[in-house]
């Protein structure tokens, strides 16, 4: 090596040709330069966590019929059949709007009622979201409502539980952006959040929970400094149409943020877990 | 060297640079790409224009920086050196695309502003793990963008060495944000230690070869310098090689003091187009010639050959019993001194 | 390169010697653990346990669904399909069925498309 370094040549780069030795050398630097980027680029590539099974069907409607519901978070409830105990059991499909936005403006002016919404699917782990890009896009059923199809019969009874896990928007996690969780993708979250798509606890153990606030209303606006953080929240699950609802006081939403303010004046670098307790 | 500005002076030697350039910037990208799409098919087409360009960009930044301590260890390296802006000019656009898609993914179709959402959609400014990364790329590549644009030289003649040394120098403040870009954001979403890994040889490789050019470059500016009468000792004639020349450092610069034609000549050591050593450089057709990008210099003048206006500070030498002294007080740029004559 | 170059230079790169590394292991040591990723998809196990006329079906969800709804089917030995119920996250199910069987369907309604079918072997029907 030391040798092929010692050269009395002089490379001037306006002479159409590098001297020999010169020009030897830099051709081994580009080969082994290009073996280094393959290796690089191999090692990096296949050392990312896994993608999850999830899909976003952009550009491809899907039309589907059912029951439009606005709370607690903008719906289709869209029945799967009947059991063999001649019950009817229903799936929620969460909707959203283009881009970063809610559905809440699409569907402001319609009446809950027996709707077909035609849009864009994302989906994975069973869960189903549509993405409505014009109101248009929502035509009024002339069915009437039936009474199985109102919902109050499906909750299940409130449990009092406590959730650690990571708020995201479900419409990034559930598809359109791979990783939709994490550091990463925090700011985007934020901005799905902030833009009324309903937040959704990601629990560590990969159950889901969309949250609401203790009158069964949005919790977007008070979540926002705590999305992408490792939280662990406590409030009433209720089950709804495949769906877990965790009931969260907005109270203890503001402590929690604000002691996370406080903590990290206090320890401007901690990476643990922010607690809310009761 | 230009008595006038093209938009790029092309030659064969930048060509052959820019189509191995292109063809690293292709080969990792259709590597980085081609793995993905083999091992995981569930990745998005965003995703992998954000990665790929990433980790390019990244990758290009270390090989940029490597080049400058690898020619100051060892003039062989100088033909990496040559065109190295085309490289930089190279690494920004990679850098910007993954920047803009970030952007584009991230922050846009929101409900403010895609680039205010950079700033205020993660507030965690006083946390470190937690910290807003996205900040610090963007910054970076808002430093990239000036070097990108200014890298011609008619901007160095335009803002002035100065000006255009002293905001090319920013790129260690970019360097530091890409790190920290990278260590507050992808390191703590991977948990594989291979991205870690290989960023940390990139920064030790870096720091050492930084280090290692710096105590040698180091070691020549402290050098004892005997004085007598005014006049420096620089060394004994047979001790330069014909053609070449031996670099002293005396006072604030230093001063490349020539033998050639049986004449001994010093001019400063500091190159007009951008700082290149002369003194590491020959003698080509009569004239000093930068390693750096082939700027010629006369010897017994400092001026470049017209049409060329460049001119560099000369210096008076004499020989006394075989051994060269010099006076380190410059006289202007251009000014004509005889050359010492070796009997 | 000019003298004052060369020292900012010499100070830049002994400031990035002290700064990086222990930017770099703070950054490793505070790097919060995150659960790891679910690898794989649509991937199950299937068993039924037959009591009298009774057939009790239970799936076990390894990997999870890559799909918009997960509808479970009973296939009868012989006439038209059963619903018995939905599943979604990973775990176990199971739903149990008056009458033979002779395996069951997974099938994504609003994808319309078929997920899964499996058939119990023979030995296992009564």
């Amino acid at each position: 090596m030391k040798k092929i370094l010692q050269t009395d040549e002089f490379y001037v780069g306006y002479i159409p040709s590098a001297p020999d030795k010169t020009s030897v050398f830099i051709k081994k630097i580009i080969f082994a330069g290009a073996t280094l980027l393959t290796i690089v680029a191999a090692a990096l590539a296949l050392n990312q966590k896994q993608f999850s099974p999830t899909d976003f069907e952009y550009g491809v409607n899907t039309t589907l019929a059912g029951l439009l519901v606005k709370s607690p978070v903008p719906h289709l409830r869209i029945s799967l059949g009947k059991n063999l105990e001649g019950k009817e059991l229903f799936q929620m499909v969460l909707l959203v709007g283009s881009g970063k936005h809610g559905a809440d403006d699409l569907i402001e002016k319609k009446f809950v009622s027996m709707v077909t919404i035609r849009g864009y699917l994302i989906y994975g782990d069973g869960k189903a979201i549509l993405q409505i890009n014009d109101a248009s896009d929502i035509t009024p059923n002339d069915r009437n409502v039936t009474n199985s199809e109102l919902r109050n019969e499906s909750f299940s009874k409130a449990e009092t539980i406590s959730v650690t896990g990571e708020i995201t928007d479900p419409k990034c996690y559930f598809g359109v952006m791979k990783p939709g969780e994490g550091k990463t993708h925090r700011s985007c979250a934020i901005r799905c959040i902030a833009g009324g798509i309903p937040p959704v606890l990601k629990s560590n153990t990969s159950d889901y929970f969309l949250l609401v606030n203790e009158n069964f209303e949005s919790l977007n606006a008070d979540v926002l400094p705590i999305v992408g953080d490792m939280v662990s929240l406590d409030g009433e699950v209720v089950e709804l149409d495949g769906w877990k609802i965790l009931k969260v006081k907005a109270k203890k939403i503001k402590d929690l943020t604000r002691s996370t303010q406080q903590r990290k004046m206090l320890i401007a670098m901690d990476a643990e877990m922010t607690f809310c307790s009761h | 060297m230009s008595a006038s500005y093209q938009s790029i002076l092309w030659n064969r030697q930048k060509k052959i640079y820019d189509r191995v350039i292109i063809a690293f910037v292709l080969l990792y990208l259709a590597a980085f790409i081609s793995f993905n799409l083999v091992f995981y098919p569930q990745v998005t087409q965003e995703t992998l224009i954000i990665r790929s360009t990433a980790t390019l960009a990244i990758l290009l930044l270390h090989i940029i920086l490597m080049i400058g301590p690898l020619a100051r260890l060892n003039p062989i390296f100088l033909p990496l050196l040559y065109n190295r802006r085309h490289l930089g000019v190279t690494m920004f656009c990679v850098a910007a695309a993954h920047g803009i898609f970030s952007i584009i993914q991230f922050h846009s179709l929101g409900n403010i502003n895609p680039i205010l959402s950079v700033f205020v959609s993660n507030t965690h400014f006083n946390s470190l793990t937690k910290f807003p990364f996205q900040t610090l790329g963007f910054f970076a590549l808002v430093i990239f963008f000036l070097m990108a644009i200014t890298s011609h030289d008619f901007w160095l003649h335009n803002l002035g060495p100065r000006v255009w040394k002293t905001l090319h120098m920013l790129v260690y403040m970019a360097y530091l944000l890409v790190i920290f870009h990278v260590l507050l954001g992808a390191l703590q979403y991977e948990s594989s230690s291979v991205l870690a890994g290989l960023l940390g040889l990139g920064i030790i490789a870096l720091v050492s070869l930084h280090l290692l050019a710096s105590q040698k470059e180091n070691a020549l500016d402290t050098e004892e310098i005997l004085e007598n009468d005014g006049f420096i000792k620089v060394c004994h004639v047979d001790e330069i090689i014909d053609n070449r020349a031996k670099v002293v450092c005396a006072g604030s610069e230093r001063i490349a003091v020539f033998k050639y034609d049986n004449k001994v000549s010093a001019v400063s050591n500091v190159c007009k187009h951008q700082n290149g050593p002369l003194g590491e450089g020959r003698i080509i057709d009569g004239c000093i010639t930068c390693p750096w990008h082939g700027y010629q210099y006369l010897p017994h003048n400092g001026s470049s050959p017209p049409p060329f206006k460049e001119k560099v500070a000369t210096f008076d030498v004499k020989i006394i019993d075989k051994e060269i002294w010099l006076n380190p007080t410059p006289y202007p740029d251009g000014t004509e001194r005889p050359a010492a004559i070796q009997s | 390169m000019i003298r004052p170059l060369r020292k900012y230079h010499f100070l830049i790169w002994r400031i990035f010697a002290l700064v990086l590394p222990i930017a770099f292991t703070m950054a490793l040591v505070l790097r919060p653990a995150t659960p790891q990723n679910r690898i794989g998809r649509n991937e199950f196990s299937f068993d039924m346990k037959k009591s009298n006329d009774q057939s009790m079906i239970s799936i076990r969800l390894i990997n999870p669904l890559q799909s918009a709804s997960c509808l479970v089917y009973a296939l009868p030995k012989s006439g038209e399909k059963q619903f018995l119920g939905s599943i979604s996250r990973q775990g176990e199910y199971t739903f149990s069925y008056s009458g033979k069987i002779i395996g069951v369907e997974l099938f994504d309604l609003i994808r319309q498309k078929e997920i899964h079918t499996h058939y119990f072997d023979h030995e296992e029907l009564p």
